[in-house]
């Protein structure tokens, strides 16, 4: 499955989970830093979670993968998972365990669809592709390993 | 005359050789449009008939013989689960909605599927709806009294020929509690349309076995969350019990989907041999016969035809077969697909083969510039037939 290239996705700001969860306020609110990307096209990296249909109009970008019952992190919740929606054919191979990055119009903030129920982040007419080599947070957000003994 | 025309009373003085050019490549470009409208067919199918809730529940074993066999009812269903398993999900706050499914054997193939009211209760959420083309749901009925009512798929009814009111059964065993016809489900172009529904209380007391059970059997749980993102944790808990496994069905149908691909390519590839077998033959074809009418070229070439007029002669008969088998082929391989289809129904799978997709036509805008190519090098043949050396005597 040939690996699609986005258009000038330099340009495009990268939202991680991190931040997401550092935009979180009391009763569902979210930081006017996180709004500010309201409207704009950003990119995100996560885990699928095929939550809606199979031609993946919808789908759950997670931190954590729905697949590794026996092993890995527990799955998270709605502060760490976007709500993506898709307007064209997305043509990935799925796979659970494997990163894709979506390119799409970020909303923060609550609100309740109809047919999805209520989400705090969502990306709307995403496309998807796969992330070869990524890392869902930045290698900051990681404490450095100290020398060895 | 026309170059169009002479090509066509060449094509028609050699009509064997030529209708067999034509059928084989029709033939060969029937396999390629059968094959892509199967696969489009049938990935469209398992998308359109997939269910509406999210997460689904059943015994420990295989999440493709789950998802097929309650969904689909392609597979065997899968061992049973407890009832008390649909009890505690409905209790559970994340839980908006969770539908009970039991799926039995069959009255002349059609599958019995157990569940109640909420199956077919219509949410925002929903995209399938059931309307009744005639009758009522059958009653959520105690398991200490039941109804033994059913309702019918659509073409469960058509097939088995059932109507309102009738009484059957099917097996000696079955004898002691005959089910009623009490209403028939409009079509709705999923496997449930092939199905006859029953309550549980009707499901269980139709089995002895699960007539003396204290705790029911189930063999499957569809789960609709309050919140999508609680299907990670759900998926998650339910996973890691002992007794159960969660599945997200459409991540079970992408990763058949994924299979799919793989055979698709494969496809592919024999294809494109074949595609190359048919434009060797069509080349062949062409040059055995403008080898064999080199003497009638240099004739007409003697009697003022032009070399351009000779090379578009046999480049137009070229494209006129390729132009038929293709058109033939197209409509070969519709006709391929419907019958194929036709058993894919059997199956639970419904595909639309009559469907015409553009790309039909760069198809055969393809199979004519190939066409047009193969012909290529037996018209410089005859564009560089010499007339005195053809029109010697032949002894």
């Amino acid at each position: 499955m040939p690996i699609v290239t986005l258009a000038a996705s330099q340009e495009i700001p990268q939202i991680t989970f991190a931040k997401l969860v550092d935009s979180i306020r009391a009763d569902s609110g979210v930081t006017e830093t996180i709004r500010s990307y309201n409207g704009k096209e950003v990119a995100i990296q996560g885990f699928v979670v095929p939550a809606g249909a199979p031609d993946l109009s919808f789908f759950l970008l997670s931190r954590v993968s729905a697949l590794g019952n026996y092993c890995c992190e527990a799955p998270v919740g709605q502060d760490e998972t976007v709500y993506v929606f898709t307007t064209r054919e997305v043509n990935i191979s799925y796979d659970p365990l494997r990163i894709f990055r979506i390119v799409g119009v970020f909303e923060a903030g609550m609100q309740t669809d109809a047919t999805y129920g209520p989400s705090l982040f969502r990306v709307r007419d995403a496309r998807v592709e796969e992330a070869v080599g990524a890392k869902i947070f930045k290698a900051q957000d990681f404490p450095t390993p100290g020398p060895k003994p | 005359m026309s170059i169009l025309a002479v090509a066509l009373k060449y094509l028609r003085a050699r009509f064997v050789a030529s209708a067999l050019t034509a059928v084989s490549i029709a033939l060969g470009i029937s396999l390629v449009v059968a094959s892509a409208l199967l696969a489009r067919g049938i990935k469209e199918s398992f998308i359109a008939g997939a269910t509406d809730y999210n997460l689904m529940v059943g015994a420990k074993g295989s999440p493709a013989q789950l998802v097929l066999g309650v969904v689909f009812r392609m597979d065997l269903a899968t061992p049973n689960i407890e009832y008390t398993s649909y009890q505690q999900l409905q209790q559970d706050p994340r839980v908006e909605v969770a539908v009970p499914v039991g799926v039995g054997d069959a009255y002349q193939g059609f599958r019995y599927v157990a569940t109640n009211s909420a199956y077919f209760a219509s949410f925002p959420w929903r995209r399938r709806t059931f309307k009744l083309a005639e009758g009522r749901f059958f009653a959520d009925d105690p398991p200490s009294a039941p109804t033994y009512e059913v309702l019918l798929g659509a073409e469960a009814a058509g097939s088995t020929g059932l109507r309102m009111g009738d009484r059957f059964y099917e097996g000696e065993e079955m004898a002691e509690y005959p089910l009623t016809v009490v209403g028939i489900l409009q079509p709705t172009h999923s496997a449930d349309d092939r199905a006859i529904f029953l309550s549980l209380s009707s499901y269980w007391g139709m089995n002895e076995v699960a007539r003396g059970m204290t705790v029911k059997p189930l063999t499957a749980v569809l789960i609709r969350p309050k919140r999508m993102s609680d299907v990670p944790s759900l998926h998650r808990e339910l996973n890691v019990s002992a007794e159960t496994q969660a599945v997200l069905p459409s991540g079970v149908l992408l990763t058949i989907f994924n299979m799919m691909a793989v055979a698709e390519e494969v496809l592919t590839m024999i294809l494109a041999i074949v595609a190359i077998i048919v434009l060797l033959y069509v080349f062949v074809s062409m040059y055995s016969a403008t080898l064999e009418r080199r003497r009638e070229i240099a004739t007409m070439r003697a009697l003022g035809a032009r070399r351009a007029t000779v090379l578009g002669i046999v480049l137009v008969e070229s494209i006129a077969l390729a132009t038929v088998g293709g058109v033939g082929g197209i409509v070969g391989g519709h006709a391929v697909a419907y019958a194929a289809g036709l058993l894919l129904e059997r199956s639970g799978l419904v595909t639309n083969p009559l469907l015409f997709n553009v790309i039909e036509l760069a198809v055969l805008a393809g199979v004519i510039l190939l066409g047009a190519l193969a012909g290529l090098l037996p018209a410089v043949l005859a564009y560089r037939t010499e007339v005195a050396e053809n029109l010697a005597p032949l002894s």
